[in-house]
């Protein structure tokens, strides 16, 4: 399961990185550029306040000059103050031009621009009773150029008490303007304060944001390894927040632990169906044993009796007793095949050949109180199958069925025939039957003649089922057991039913190599 | 609480975008206090013609005339300036029409004497096409355009048919304190008033007159001179003041010296003057009506101006207030003063 987030989704940490810090610096920048930007024009505006005084002083200043190189002339007739006598008159006329735009551009009250005008006019005046002294004094005319001097000193005084009144009520104009932007210029130095705070306080978060956005998921992933390293893949997947390097990286263990919780759960499958298989062979191997077991038991050491049997056959011959010999054969023959079969698995045919020499024994304890007949598929003498098993299916229809019925009647049918994809093995009898609940009873396991204290050699119905099913690999005995009767009275018949064409099952079919 | 990774996020988020803004208004709302403050103070006023009003700048009665011809003249788009207000030295009321011709004004209001020295500057800048309006007193003989004022034969008049008011059974001495400051004969007018009307009343047994000048017109030296009255004389029992400076001195002598019994008859108008006739000191005091003289004066100028002719005199009433009245005319000397 992949989650990611929107923000900053598909960026390396490097990126992030990168773009926090230029993000920071932008935003420092630009906060040092707007306030740079104010403090400028705070002080263009504050260096600008007094420009007027200023202009009015150098005003004054050449006034001063020109009043005082017109006198040296007219004292003198230097040359030198003639000279800065005309270098101050123009500039004087050049600040007079200037003087009245001074005053629309700064923005000066009625008062002042009425002093302005005032300044100008008597300038202008002054100007002119100097052009008239100083014309006066080139013509030599001294009465003249006195009485012009005296009027243009008059004049002059009139000029320079206007100009100081005009240069202080300015300043008392731009005191007050400076005041205002001083006390503004204070309130951006708090500003500006407060504004870098806030900006820094953003940096600081934005980085922790990001150092925070970068550690999380690491300290999410470092605990979910320490977990792994304890032994539990039981976790939920890491929730993947970037695409990043750290995404990669959980993402990648993510699928580590789904890959290693897979191979856990296979193996484990693997070890439960071994042991079950170990459980299989020995629980059969069990049932084998206690078959045998009993049959030992029964035998009271069979190879003792089989010896003794061989020496009483032996006896007869001797004896010229060809019915004894004959039967004492069939008994040794009969002990003989039980005490050869160690090995589990057997053929048909064999199973077959050891029911014919019970056959031949029991009628001849009996004297010939059942008659046997046998309808076999001649193909299927080859098959496979656990050993012991039809001997105890005949000897127990013999000891329920037929034992009790009048000489000669009793009668065992032994039929092997294929059926789909099965042999049917039957074996029959013309008893005295069962009923329905005997015989569900019997399907369920719950009553076997075995259980009833039968004279069997010891191998019980329920032994066999179990064995066959051991050996087919059937979990249910309907699969390879079943047995019916028309009722009391009217013969029983147990039918076997062995897999024929499973190959690489252990039940399959085998063919003895020895029968071929 | 732990709050969500994504709410993080937008918290940071926002946080940065609200920083950006408060900033930006922040910078802005300086900015623009910045170019208010420059903009208040480049508030662009004009005018069209400018006048000067010209006159002894230490007079305080002027203030209040000057008040009402500036106002008169906004109205119309005009200016009066105060020629000689702000300067580093003083000057006489006719260098300051020298001076106020000489800085090209549109025409010229000033506060007369009859003087020769005032009859030039006034002739000189009528020559240069400045109209002169005077006030108070006339220039007599000057090329002035008009003139604006009272009569000063009236206000004698006025100060005799008071004094006539206050006669008694005993002859009583009538002292007439004279302006020092002032070289025009509107004194003598003043004087002749009084003594025209007392005598065409038949009260001239009545009454004796003396006249006395405080002072010799410098700084300070008339209040000195009053309080020296005041300290070392026998008081008499009718006291005129022809100027507002001596019926001020005189009002506050007389209330610090605790002395009563004396009737003032007093010029102009103020706080103590006002106190003065409120606690009966002053019996009455006569002043200009400046609501009257500095609009007229104005309005010749602008008729001589635009018109190209103004009236060549211009009469104006006489105020008389006393303790009847003084409810009317309480306040008016600090708008004036404004």
């Amino acid at each position: 399961m992949k989650r990611r987030t929107k923000f900053l989704p598909s960026l390396s940490i490097y990126a992030k990185f990168a773009l926090t810090l230029l993000l920071s610096f932008s935003l420092i920048f630009l906060a040092d550029l707007a306030l740079f930007y104010s403090i400028n024009q705070t002080l263009t505006a504050i260096d600008d306040v007094y420009d007027s005084n200023r202009r009015l002083n150098v005003m004054s200043d050449t006034l001063s000059n020109l009043e005082q190189n017109l006198t040296d002339y007219l004292n003198t007739n230097s040359q030198e103050a003639k000279d800065s006598y005309a270098a101050n008159y123009n500039s004087f006329s050049d600040e007079i031009d200037a003087l009245p735009s001074l005053f629309e551009t700064t923005g000066a009250d009625l008062k002042t621009k009425s002093l302005a005008a005032d300044v100008t006019a008597m300038s202008r005046s002054y100007l002119g009773a100097c052009d008239l002294t100083y014309a006066a004094k080139e013509e030599r005319n001294i009465q003249l150029y006195r009485q012009y001097y005296d009027e243009s000193e008059t004049i002059l005084s009139y000029l320079q008490s206007s100009l100081y009144a005009l240069n202080n009520r300015q300043l008392q104009s731009n005191s007050s303007n400076y005041a205002l932007f001083s006390t503004t210029f204070h309130s951006l130095e708090v500003t500006s304060f407060l504004i870098l705070a806030l900006v820094g306080a953003a940096v600081v978060s934005l980085l922790l944001f990001l150092t925070h956005s970068i550690t999380e998921p690491l300290q999410e992933l470092s605990e979910a390894a320490d977990e792994v390293s304890r032994g539990s893949f039981n976790l939920d997947p890491i929730p993947i927040r970037s695409a990043d390097e750290v995404g990669v990286v959980t993402n990648a263990f993510n699928e580590m632990v789904i890959s290693i919780r897979g191979y856990i759960q296979k193996l484990r499958e693997s070890m439960e169906h071994e042991q079950k298989m170990k459980e299989e062979t020995l629980l059969m191997d069990t049932h084998l044993k206690e078959a045998q077991l009993k049959y030992l038991q029964a035998q009271i050491n069979p190879h003792f009796l089989f010896n003794t049997l061989n020496a009483a056959v032996q006896l007869a011959m001797m004896e010229k007793a060809p019915r004894t010999y004959k039967y004492l054969q069939n008994v040794a023959q009969f002990f003989r095949t039980k005490t050869n079969r160690e090995n589990q698995v057997t053929t048909l045919r064999d199973e077959i050949a050891l029911v014919d020499t019970y056959l031949y024994i029991i009628n001849v304890r009996y004297a010939g109180a059942f008659s046997y007949e046998k309808f076999l598929d001649e193909d299927l003498n080859s098959v496979e199958m656990p050993s012991m098993i039809l001997q105890p299916i005949v000897e127990n229809a013999i000891n329920h069925g037929l034992r009790d019925m009048e000489g000669g009647s009793g009668k065992i049918t032994l039929s092997t025939y294929e059926t789909g994809k099965s042999i049917t093995i039957s074996v029959r009898d013309n008893g005295k039957g069962m009923t329905l609940e005997e015989l569900e009873k019997v399907r369920q396991g719950k009553v076997s003649p075995h259980q009833k204290g039968d004279e069997t050699n010891g191998v019980g119905l329920a032994n066999v089922v179990e064995r066959l099913k051991l050996f087919y690999h059937c979990d249910s005995s309907d699969d390879v057991f079943d047995i019916t009767s028309a009722g009391p009275g009217k013969g029983t018949e147990v039918l076997l039913y062995i897999p024929a064409d499973t190959e690489e099952e252990k039940g399959t079919v085998h063919v003895s190599d020895t029968d071929r | 609480m732990r709050l969500s990774k994504n709410r993080q996020k937008w918290i940071v988020l926002f946080f940065l975008a609200a920083l950006a803004a408060a900033s930006a208004l922040t910078i802005f709302i300086y900015l623009r206090k910045l170019s208010v403050i420059e903009s208040a103070s480049s508030a662009q006023e004009t005018y069209n013609r400018r006048y000067a009003f010209v006159g002894d700048l230490t007079k305080p009665e002027l203030d209040p005339i000057y008040k009402a011809a500036y106002d008169y003249a906004r109205q119309n788009g005009n200016y009066v300036e105060r020629t000689g207000e702000g300067m580093n030295r003083t000057y006489t009321v006719s260098e300051l029409l020298n001076m106020a011709a000489c800085s090209g004004v549109d025409g010229i209001i000033v506060d007369a004497n009859d003087s020769e020295q005032m009859r030039d500057a006034i002739n000189d800048a009528s020559d240069t096409g400045i109209p002169v309006v005077c006030i108070g007193t006339d220039s007599y003989g000057a090329r002035r355009t008009s003139y604006v004022g009272i009569s000063y034969y009236d206000l004698g008049q006025e100060y005799g048919r008071r004094i006539a008011e206050l006669r008694t059974d005993t002859v009583q001495m009538v002292m007439i304190l004279l302006s020092p400051n002032d070289r025009t004969n509107s004194q003598n007018m003043v004087y002749l008033g009084i003594i025209d009307y007392i005598r065409s009343a038949g009260l001239s047994g009545s009454f004796s007159f003396e006249t006395y000048q405080p002072g010799d017109g410098s700084a300070f030296s008339s209040a000195e001179a009053v309080t020296d009255i005041i300290s070392s004389y026998s008081l008499p029992p009718i006291l005129v003041c022809l100027d507002e400076t001596i019926t001020t001195a005189v009002c506050q002598g007389l209330s610090d010296a605790g002395k009563t019994g004396t009737a003032v008859l007093g010029y102009s108008f103020n706080d103590t003057i006002s106190q003065a006739i409120e606690n009966g000191t002053v019996v009455e005091t006569a002043t200009l009506s400046a609501e009257q003289v500095g609009p007229s004066a104005v309005a010749c100028l602008d008729d001589d101006i635009e018109r190209g002719s103004a009236k060549s005199s211009v009469p104006v009433n006489l105020v008389v207030i006393t303790r009847d009245n003084l409810k009317d005319y309480e306040g008016a000397d600090d708008e004036t003063q404004n």
